[in-house]
């Protein structure tokens, strides 16, 4: 077990916590009980509904929608919500809830590749350099600081725009490269004020290595505010995709994201087709503020100090 | 003091330099030819396309070219336009738009102080109350919504719809900033309120706050002088942050109202690709922001005696 990444590793016994919590009825652990108060708190639940929904959406869109999102008709373009089509057509004819329904998928993924990229980074680097300290902390401390001095929307355009074919794998690859260090500061001060607590003392006493301190020890008692935090990160990702790509540097046609269908009617004509406003927006902020609801709640469920 | 200013100047050093590398590595040493795409359809004439390598070092090694280009930087010379403003000096243009940019920003600031510790205090003085929540909810849903659509929405109700506020320009003076202005503090203004809010209740808890109140003080007192000064660390240590926000929040915020500031400059050379103009700005960008989290950090030392640095 000491022998796999840490990533892996600490995901799984951190989700072996939450179910012996669970089943023990006490509820002793950290995670069973977060996971007690959580389950009764409508601002977690309903969030987390709405994120199952849309995962649903960005996976099977066809289970949602008849039609197709790229069979259109110019003679419709920009009508207004009607029967049949609640949500109008877009500027090319085209059935809008198909398209903000299909363009779940594209803006889902960059949220979750994003978060879990810079999670991966922030969960090794930020283990290491809290750990070890000395000149490894001071390292990846610079490096950190390098990226961190650089505004993400801003680097994200100027990197972004570099990039002639901009897809999901680029425009999540750039996110990742600028949007680590926060996550990263936070592992990193988590492990140091776990790193002097008794019982990594108790484990380092019993002879246990610097690998299994770190796995079995160190991260699963700090990994708990990073994953609070990466939830709400995701929700900011995913509104830095929409604005990124509403700027030209994000996603471009023919794929489909939010942030595409916002970007694509010019800003002048919106007065009298609101509708190609409306309703990709709500979906970007309906999926935002879930994501930020529940990681609000899920970051005041795991700090014992607001019990 | 002195040596831990100097300290923080010298680790500044690296930041500037790796941040500004990246930037410029990533636009100019991309594959393609940016001298060739110029000319478009019909190549441009090999002396010409010579003479414009040469002037940006395009045929040296990219560490030799960045060199060049920071010492050029350095010197106050940031190239030229290449589309937005063509053959105009960069530093020129930033000299021309950066007014606009400093009342947008200035407004903003008022805003987000305003309004954002306004709301703060308000809320974290009767919490649980419904203005308590109303603050907190409202700042959630604000918080979720992407800046370009609060400043679209903004545009249509308030210029178009109810014609109160002008829609796009400067032509009316200050009057001219209040939506823009608006729009770039929201996100910010909510953030800065939660941070307020959470502050000052946890400083409303403490000793010293209980030891005011029972010395017989004003809660006016109590709460003004005592609690809120306590409170401000974490607010300063927002806004200096928050700059960054602002800097990209000025390239939208800019761009969508039509203020002629180095934002909206930055917005249209992203869309042309005006490669020199862009690391520019954004080479300011990143100073700027620098800078500002150092005045922070010596700013601690003042705001809270007891922090010692040495």
């Amino acid at each position: 077990m000491s022998s796999l990444d840490p990533a892996a590793t600490s995901g799984q016994s951190a989700d072996q916590q939450a179910v012996t919590g669970e089943d023990v009825a006490e509820g002793t652990s950290l995670w069973g009980e977060a996971w007690r108060d959580l389950r009764r708190n409508p601002f977690f639940v309903v969030p987390v509904l709405v994120i199952v929904v849309l995962t649903v959406m960005a996976i099977w869109p066809q289970w949602f929608t008849d039609m197709v999102p790229r069979s259109c008709d110019l003679s419709r373009s920009a009508d207004p919500p009607q029967a049949g089509h609640w949500f109008g057509f877009d500027r090319q004819g085209c059935d809008l809830y198909t398209r903000v329904i299909y363009s779940t998928r594209a803006s889902l993924l960059i949220g979750l590749s994003v978060t879990l990229g810079a999670f991966a980074i922030a969960l090794v680097l930020g283990s290491l350099s809290g750990y070890f300290g000395r000149w490894l902390d001071a390292v990846l401390g610079r490096i950190a600081d390098v990226f961190f001095g650089i505004p993400l929307v801003i680097g994200a355009i100027v990197l972004l725009t570099a990039v002639a074919d901009r897809g999901v794998t680029e425009v999540s690859a750039i996110l990742i490269l600028l949007a680590w260090p926060p996550m990263f500061r936070l592992m990193r001060s988590t492990v140091l004020s776990v790193r002097e607590s008794d019982y990594v003392q108790a484990a380092r006493a019993l002879g246990a290595g610097n690998a299994r301190v770190i796995v079995r020890h160190v991260v699963p008692n700090s990994i708990a505010p990073v994953i609070a935090y990466a939830t709400v990160f995701m929700g900011v990702i995913i509104g830095a995709e929409a604005t990124l790509t509403f700027l030209g540097a994000g996603l471009q046609l023919p794929a489909l994201s939010w942030g595409v269908l916002l970007s694509s009617p010019p800003a002048r004509e919106l007065l009298n087709t609101p509708h190609l406003l409306l309703f990709p927006s709500l979906f970007v902020s309906l999926t935002v503020l879930s994501f930020v609801l529940a990681g609000d709640t899920l970051r005041d469920a795991l700090d014992p100090k607001l019990r | 003091m002195g040596r831990y200013i100097l300290r923080r100047l010298l680790q500044m050093i690296p930041v500037v330099i790796g941040a500004t590398f990246l930037i410029y590595a990533m636009n100019f040493a991309l594959p393609g030819d940016p001298v060739r795409a110029l000319g478009g359809e019909r190549p441009l004439p090999d002396e010409v396309q010579e003479q414009i390598r040469d002037r940006y070092n395009l045929d040296d090694p990219l560490l030799v070219q960045y060199g060049k280009y920071m010492g050029n930087v350095l010197q106050g010379d940031l190239g030229e336009s290449l589309a937005v403003r063509r053959g105009s000096d960069v530093s020129d243009i930033i000299a021309d738009t950066w007014p606009v940019t400093a009342r947008l920003a200035l407004v903003a600031f008022a805003f987000e102080i305003v309004i954002g510790i306004g709301a703060g205090v308000v809320a974290a003085l009767r919490s649980g109350s419904f203005l308590d929540n109303l603050v907190r909810g409202s700042t959630i849903l604000i918080v979720s919504v992407p800046i370009f659509v609060i400043g679209l929405v903004a545009q249509i109700v308030f210029g178009l719809r109810l014609g109160v506020l002008p829609v796009a320009g400067t032509a009316q003076g200050w009057v001219s900033y209040i939506l823009p202005g608006f729009v770039l503090a929201a996100i910010s203004l909510a953030y800065l309120s939660r941070i307020t809010r959470n502050s000052l209740m946890e400083n409303l808890r403490a000793d010293y706050v209980r030891t005011a109140t029972a010395k017989g003080l004003s809660r006016r007192r109590v709460v003004g002088r005592h609690a809120l000064r306590n409170s401000m660390i974490p607010v300063v240590t927002f806004l200096a942050f928050d700059l960054g926000t602002l800097l990209s929040g000025t390239i939208v915020t800019e761009g969508i109202f039509n203020l002629n500031g180095i934002g909206g400059v930055a917005f249209d050379a992203i869309r042309q690709q005006d490669g020199t103009v862009v690391v520019g700005i954004v080479t300011m960008f990143v100073l700027i922001f620098v800078v500002a989290n150092l005045v922070v950090d010596i700013l601690y030392a003042v705001l809270d005696p007891r922090i010692r640095y040495d």
